[in-house]
C-alpha cells in the first residue's frame, strides 16, 4: 500500500515537472551549502591537525621555552628519560662557537647530537656526503657548506673553541630547516655535530638546551604522563617552560574549527529550512488545487490517514530529491573550493574535502525530514477535508 | 420484498451558508431495497443531491438516522464510513471527476489502491472493467484526451472497481450530448438487469425512464413518500 501510494505520489510529481523541480531547488541549495561547508571543514580540520603533527608529533611532548625562540631553559635529561612511560627525551641544544678548519674559519653554531634526533626531528635527513656518523666524544659532523667553509673532510682536524675534534663525516645538504615548524630549526647546513656529552663539556654549567621532544612509549595515558613529566621537570629545576602535547594543540583547534564550521552550517541548514517552506507552500497549493481530487479518494473510500500518507511521501520525496542532488552539488562545490583556493593561494594539496557515510547518510535523511515536515500541515489539512465540500469546489 | 440496503428515518440536514442555515433536508423518510433503481427528480435547490450524499455515506445527517445494511451509519466513525464508501457504494458525478494526471487506467485502479488490493488484481480488474465498457484502445488515456461520454464511462469503470452493491449517480449524463448520454443509459440498464441497486439523481425523464420508480422532491422532502 504504501509503496503504491508513493508511486501515486511520484506520478503526480512528474505531471508538475516544472513546479515539482523549483521546489526540489530550494531543498538542493540547502543540502548543497551544508555538505559544501561540512566537508571542507572537516577536510581543513584534518589537515590541520596533520600539521600540527609536524610541530609536535602523536605520542609526543614539547617542551619550549617561555621566552620565545630566544630563550632557553635548563633540563636535566637523565631525569626526564627516566619519567615512567618516557621513551626518550631528547634535548636540542645549540651553541656558537669558533671554529677553525684547514682553510677556513669562523664563528659556527654547534649542535648537541643524540641518537634520538634521527627519529624525533623532522624533516633531519642523516646521510653522509663523505665518511659516516659520530662515534668517539672527539669527533666533529660538519655540515654540507661548513665543509666547504672550513675547508675540511673524514680525517681532518678541525678546532672547536681551541679544542681539537677530528671529522668523522660530512652530512648531506639538507632540503629544509631540520625541526618542528615554528621552532626555529636546527640549521645543519651551516653547523658543526658533536655527541651531547660533548658539548656540555665544551660549556660546563646548566643544560640550558633551546627546547626538548619527549617520546613516550606506545599506549600510554599522555594526561597521566605529562603530569609526571611536569612534576619532574619542577623537581629538578625546569622553570621557564612550556609544556605542550599534541593533544592540547589539537584540541584546541578542534574547539575553535568546531565552532567556526558549526556556525557556518547553521547558516546554511537556515538556507534548508527555506527549501522546506518552499515545499510547504507547494503542498499547500497543491492540496488546495487537488481539493476535488482529494474529494473523489475520500468517496471511494480513501481513509484519512491514506490521504495524509499520499501528501506526505510526495513531500518528503521532493525532500530526498533535493537532498541527493544536494548532495552530489554539494560534491563538486567542496572539490570546486578546494582547488580554488589552492590555486588562488598556491596551496594546493593544502587539504582534501571529508565526505564521510554520517555526512551522507545525514543529508540524506534530513532532507527527506525536512520534505515531510513541511508538507506535513498541508497533508493534514488535506486528509480533513469533508467529502461533500471538497468534490463541491470548482 | 427485499430488506432494504439504504435507509433515512426522519433524516434532516442543515447547511450553514455565511450567515445563514439553509434547510436541504427537511425530514426524510426512505427505503431503498436491494436491487431497487431509484431516480430521483426535483427542482434545483430540492435536495436531491443531499439527499444522494447521505445515502452515499459522504455526509451525516443533522438529524434523524441513516441505516446501512441494518446498522445506524450516522454512528460510524468517519475511517470505517470510508472503508464501506469503498467497498460497497460506487459513485458517479456529472462532472466526471476523473484525476486529470492519471490515465484510464490509473482511474479505474484508483479507488482499489486505498483498499490495499495488489498491483497485478487491480490492473486486471481494471483492464476487464474498461474493456467490457468499450474502451479497450483508450486505456492509457489521460482524462484531457477523451470525449465526455468516454469520461464518464471510465468514471463509470472507476465506480465498479470494487464491485459494489449501491451505485450512486448524480446527474451522470448531464454534460454529455444525447448519443453519449444514450451509452451510459445502456450501461445503467445492465446494471439494474445484474441486480445492483441503483439511486440516480436526474432532470431528463428520458433517464428517468430507466428506473424502477421515480421519486420527487421538494423542498427538502419526498412528494409520496417511499
Amino acid at each position: 500500500m504504501i509503496r503504491d501510494l508513493f508511486l501515486l505520489g511520484l506520478h503526480n510529481i512528474l505531471r508538475r515537472r516544472t513546479r515539482s523541480w523549483l521546489t526540489v531547488l530550494g531543498i538542493l541549495i540547502g543540502t548543497a551549502a551544508v555538505v559544501a561547508l561540512i566537508s571542507v571543514g572537516q577536510g581543513l580540520q584534518r589537515s590541520v591537525v596533520a600539521q600540527v603533527e609536524r610541530i609536535v608529533g602523536y605520542n609526543t611532548l614539547l617542551i619550549t621555552p617561555r621566552g620565545g625562540l630566544a630563550g632557553r631553559f635548563p633540563l636535566d635529561v637523565d631525569a626526564l628519560s627516566g619519567v615512567r612511560g618516557v621513551q626518550e627525551g631528547m634535548p636540542v641544544r645549540t651553541e656558537m662557537v669558533y671554529a677553525e678548519g684547514p682553510v677556513g674559519r669562523g664563528f659556527l653554531p654547534l649542535v648537541g647530537y643524540t641518537p634520538a634526533m634521527e627519529a624525533l626531528v623532522p624533516q633531519l635527513e642523516m646521510g653522509f656526503e663523505e665518511g659516516g656518523g659520530l662515534v668517539r666524544r672527539d669527533q666533529v659532523v660538519l655540515g654540507a657548506r661548513t665543509a666547504q667553509v672550513l675547508g675540511a673532510g673524514p680525517g681532518d682536524v678541525v678546532l672547536v673553541e681551541d679544542h681539537a675534534f677530528q671529522v668523522a663525516g660530512v652530512l648531506v645538504r639538507q632540503q629544509a630547516r631540520a625541526g618542528p615548524a615554528g621552532l626555529g630549526g636546527i640549521p645543519l647546513n651551516d653547523g658543526l655535530l658533536v655527541q651531547y656529552e660533548a658539548l656540555r663539556a665544551l660549556f660546563p654549567g646548566p643544560n640550558l638546551v633551546q627546547y626538548a621532544i619527549v617520546q613516550l612509549m606506545p599506549g600510554v595515558d599522555v594526561v597521566l604522563v605529562r603530569s609526571d613529566v611536569r612534576r619532574v621537570l619542577l623537581e629538578t629545576g625546569t622553570t621557564g617552560a612550556f609544556l605542550t602535547s599534541f593533544e592540547d594543540v589539537t584540541e584546541g583547534i578542534g574547539t575553535i574549527l568546531g565552532g567556526v564550521q558549526a556556525f557556518l552550517a547553521g547558516i546554511a541548514g537556515i538556507s534548508i529550512l527555506v527549501g522546506g517552506v518552499g515545499v510547504m507552500n507547494t503542498m499547500y497549493t497543491a492540496v488546495l488545487e487537488r481539493t476535488r481530487e482529494v474529494g473523489v479518494a475520500k468517496a471511494v473510500g480513501a481513509k484519512r490517514r491514506q490521504i495524509l500518507l499520499l501528501f506526505l511521501l510526495e513531500s518528503g520525496l521532493m525532500g530526498t530529491v533535493g537532498g541527493v542532488l544536494g548532495l552530489l552539488v554539494g560534491l563538486g562545490l567542496a572539490w570546486g573550493a578546494v582547488w580554488l583556493t589552492g590555486h588562488l593561494f598556491a596551496l594546493e594539496g593544502l587539504f582534501v574535502p571529508v565526505f564521510n557515510v554520517p555526512l551522507i547518510v545525514g543529508a540524506l535523511i534530513f532532507s527527506f525530514v525536512v520534505g515531510a515536515v513541511s508538507g506535513a500541515l498541508p497533508a493534514l489539512r488535506a486528509s480533513r477535508l469533508h467529502p461533500v465540500d471538497a468534490l463541491r469546489r470548482v | 420484498m427485499s430488506e432494504a440496503l439504504v435507509a433515512l428515518r426522519a433524516v434532516t440536514k442543515v447547511y450553514r451558508l455565511g450567515e445563514v442555515d439553509v434547510l436541504a433536508l427537511a425530514g426524510v423518510d426512505l427505503e431503498v431495497p436491494k436491487g431497487d433503481f431509484a431516480a430521483l427528480m426535483g427542482s434545483s435547490g430540492s435536495g436531491k443531491s443531499t439527499l444522494l450524499q447521505l445515502c452515499g455515506l459522504l455526509d451525516r445527517p443533522s438529524s434523524g438516522e441513516v441505516i446501512w445494511d441494518g446498522q445506524e451509519a450516522s454512528a460510524f466513525r468517519e475511517d470505517h464510513r470510508a472503508e464501506l464508501r469503498g467497498k460497497h457504494i460506487g459513485f458517479v458525478f456529472q462532472t466526471f471527476n476523473l484525476v486529470p494526471t492519471l490515465s484510464a487506467l490509473l482511474n479505474v485502479e484508483f479507488p482499489l489502491v486505498f483498499q490495499g488490493v495488489p498491483g497485478r488484481r487491480r490492473r486486471v480488474r481494471a483492464k476487464e472493467l474498461l474493456t467490457r465498457l468499450g474502451l479497450a484502445d483508450r486505456m492509457l488515456h489521460r482524462p484531457d484526451q477523451l470525449s465526455g461520454g468516454q469520461q464518464q464511462r471510465v468514471a463509470l469503470a472507476r465506480a465498479l472497481a470494487a464491485d459494489p452493491e449501491l451505485m450512486l449517480a448524480d446527474e451522470p449524463t448531464g454534460n454529455l450530448d444525447s448519443h453519449a448520454g444514450r451509452e451510459i443509459m445502456e450501461i445503467f440498464r445492465w446494471l439494474r438487469e445484474e441486480g445492483r441497486t441503483i439511486m440516480m439523481v436526474t432532470h431528463d425523464p428520458e433517464v428517468a425512464s430507466f428506473s424502477h420508480r421515480i421519486l420527487r422532491m421538494r423542498d427538502g422532502l419526498l412528494e409520496d413518500g417511499a
